[in-house]
């Protein structure tokens, strides 16, 4: 065991963290202990998924079923920069929260008033930045260790000081000779080191790196390479196309301390639709089953070995990517799972124990209704059943569309309901496969093979649910039908609450019981980023970001009409609720 | 509604392939012109200099799809993740400066991805597009 781990086994006190790492502490330094007791501590939300559990749960219930038809606006933090919304999760630490926004800005403003303690703005390179589609949104940042750490689109990883926002270190990480641009997920704080992947499932290139950097420095600990980086992998992408691959991680994952092991979730490979159709495994762009894309893959902590893995989309056909979600982390009987979503519609339930290899699926069930891209999951072994192949040439009614059953926000879980709460948004494309020129080799160049248009599925217009079931067994108990499917993450609470951020700007709390509407309130513009709850002086806070303008959101417009069709996509606010 | 959808594509798509073939930039073919010309010695000039190598023909709408379709749904006809590019109200010039430079927060450019030619010809695709 190494000094680190020695410490930590003792359970790390801010001040022997202070001592560990030489850094000035203050009374809301966050060590790591605070982060593996996050989930008993409501108080805060230190990091993107709340807790390495990723049950987007609060255990806060001064705001609760009886009393949150009084929730009103507390205050309302506009941040200067918001091009496609904001769509990021507040962290809240001892009555602070902090944010990030567009173009690499931070924030820190107090938790009870929403006075600016300070702002941060990174100086971009423009050029690599805009060279993907994947800017200039920024999802969430970590906290730890007197720092405020943020990944971002030009491929660099800073921490700033948590008090001030001045920058502590600041450093290049991602390579763009390797066809890589930069990031846009949440980091997240793992041991000493902080945990981040990479866009660029849809770019010309390789290895779509998953990284840890050192907490204290920023130096590289470890990588990652979804693509290419072992034998097995090169091995399933047929002619060496590994090199024009894809790949990469750009959502947060979680640490499972009991196994010392970082799960994450991958990206979709290159081209984004091959022309293969049913002889993937032997011709096409890129023949045979592209380890280890759309996958999910198992890391040792200390070193980022592989320690398991489980591809959930073999030769991903639809663009249906692992990189989505949350990894819940649920024990019943004695027995440990992580329960992960896939873009596809799929619920994956693994056992916990990454000694099997690949992980073993536990139970696998659909949460899409409209879905034709597979006839189902074998619930025992999480095999696509009957998948419909889409070769060169025109395919009409692809159901979901390549924006997924799933999108990439969170699920929530509540473990006194013992509910697990689940969007599913439900529309379907046509779309025509071309025979696409591979573009160079390591290039970063875009990398499709299609062109397609959103439709409704057949016999009815597009729709999104959100549903409470079992999270092992996948049985509902209760749906309720959204007509414009919500984009943003849930927040499940101990007040019996599930706080659902709409599409149109409709703010819900339903009861987590039975899923009626308690409370709503117009937000003014839709939703895509993360809601939470935090305590400021003894009183509990519900935060949400607004803002509209991703990827996904601008099927809304043709879908549906307004008011999405005249909804700002530069536009995006911090708001936070609370009772009088 | 589908068909009628259907066979405007056809059109436009092979108007645009049409274009493809039909068009030359004029601002690349005239410095092509001249780099040859400074190139050529009058006396090992041949009496019949042989004919420029003809460029191979740009598919249009596989150009598209490999490039733009993530954000132009329909080859261009509709809104998706982008604007509907039919339609458009921009200039040929503006469209081609899009294409080549981006939008700031929007859209990458691609001058440093895809060669004049191929620029110039996604721009005269797009402008052929029918509005309705």
């Amino acid at each position: 065991m190494k000094p680190w781990n020695t410490k930590l086994a003792g359970a790390l006190t801010a001040m022997s963290a202070a001592t560990l790492f030489g850094i000035a502490t203050s009374a809301s330094a966050v060590d790591f202990d605070r982060l593996r007791n996050a989930d008993k501590d409501p108080n805060n939300w230190l990091m993107y998924h709340g807790s390495f559990k990723s049950w987007h749960y609060s255990d806060l219930s001064q705001i609760n079923a009886n009393n949150v038809k009084n929730l009103r606006v507390a205050w309302v933090h506009t941040p200067s920069a918001s091009k496609r919304g904001v769509q990021s999760f507040p962290l809240a630490v001892d009555g602070v929260l902090y944010y990030s926004s567009a173009s690499g800005q931070v924030w820190a403003l107090d938790g009870a008033t929403g006075e600016v303690k300070w702002k941060y703005a990174a100086k971009l390179d423009q050029e690599r930045s805009e060279g993907t589609f994947y800017n200039p949104y920024n999802r969430g940042i970590a906290i730890g260790y007197g720092h405020v750490y943020l990944g971002t689109t030009d491929g660099r990883m800073i921490a700033l000081d948590q008090n001030t926002g001045k920058v502590v270190w600041d450093k290049m990480i991602l390579t763009v000779e390797g066809g890589n641009k930069g990031f846009t997920g949440a980091p997240v704080i793992v041991k000493d080191m902080v945990v981040i992947g990479s866009n660029g499932g849809e770019l010309s290139g390789c290895c779509g790196p998953i990284f840890a950097v050192d907490a204290k420095t920023g130096e590289v600990r470890w990588q990652f390479d979804t693509i290419g980086g072992d034998e097995r992998s090169r091995a399933s992408w047929g002619n060496d196309s590994w090199k024009t691959g894809g790949g990469g991680g750009w959502m947060t994952g979680t640490y499972d301390e009991a196994t010392n092991s970082v799960w994450w979730g991958t990206a979709n490979p290159a081209p984004d639709y091959d022309w293969a159709g049913e002889a993937w495994q032997t011709s096409g762009a890129r023949p045979g089953d592209n380890l280890y894309s759309s996958s999910v893959v198992v890391l040792n902590a200390d070193s980022g070995e592989l320690k398991s893995w489980f591809q959930e989309m073999p030769h991903d056909a639809w663009d249906f990517d692992s990189a989505v979600g949350e990894f819940m982390s649920i024990e019943r009987g004695g027995k440990r799972y992580m329960l992960h979503p896939n873009k596809g519609g799929i619920i994956f339930v693994y056992n916990a124990d990454p000694s099997h290899a690949p992980l073993k699926v536990e139970n696998a069930y659909m949460i899409g209704k409209t879905f034709n891209y597979i006839k189902g999951v074998d619930a025992k072994t999480g095999q696509l059943i009957g998948r419909r192949e889409l070769p060169e040439g025109k395919h009409a009614n692809v159901c979901p569309a390549i924006d997924g059953a799933i999108s990439w926000n969170t699920g929530a879980y509540n473990p006194n309901t013992g509910l697990l709460y689940k969007v599913g948004q439900e529309w379907c494309f046509d779309i025509e496969v071309v025979k696409a020129d591979p573009p160079p080799a390591f290039s970063g160049q875009a990398y499709f093979g299609a062109s397609w248009t959103s439709v409704h599925p057949e016999g009815r217009k597009a729709f999104g649910h959100v549903s409470a079931r079992d999270p092992l067994t996948g049985k509902v108990k209760w749906e309720k039908e959204y007509k414009y499917p919500p984009l943003a993450s849930l927040l499940a609470t101990k007040g019996n609450l599930v706080f659902v951020p709409g599409a149109d700007g409709r703010f819900d709390a339903l009861d987590g019981r039975t899923g009626a509407t308690l409370w709503t309130h117009n937000n003014g513009i839709g939703h895509h980023g993360g809601t939470i709850s935090y305590t400021a002086n003894g009183k509990q806070y519900v935060a949400v970001v607004t803002g509209w303008g991703s990827h996904v959101s601008g099927n809304y417009c043709p879908l549906f009409g307004e008011p999405f069709c005249s909804m700002p996509t530069d536009a995006g606010q911090l708001l936070v609720f609370a009772l009088p | 509604m589908k068909r009628a959808t259907n066979n405007t594509w056809r059109r436009v798509l092979s108007s645009g392939v049409c274009l493809t073939a039909l068009l030359t930039p004029l601002g690349h073919s005239s410095a092509l012109a001249a780099d040859e010309a400074s190139s050529t010695d009058a006396a090992t000039a041949p009496a019949a200099p042989a004919a420029p190598p003809e460029k191979p023909k740009i598919d249009v709408r596989k150009l598209f799809a490999m490039n733009c379709s993530w954000c132009h749904d329909g080859y261009g006809m509709h809104a998706g993740k982008g604007p509907k590019l039919a339609g458009t109200t921009m200039s040929h010039e503006q469209v081609y400066l899009r294409i080549e430079k981006g939008k700031s927060g929007a859209m990458p450019g691609y001058g440093k991805v895809l060669s004049k030619d191929q620029i110039q010809v996604l721009a005269d695709y797009i402008k052929a597009l029918p509005s309705e």
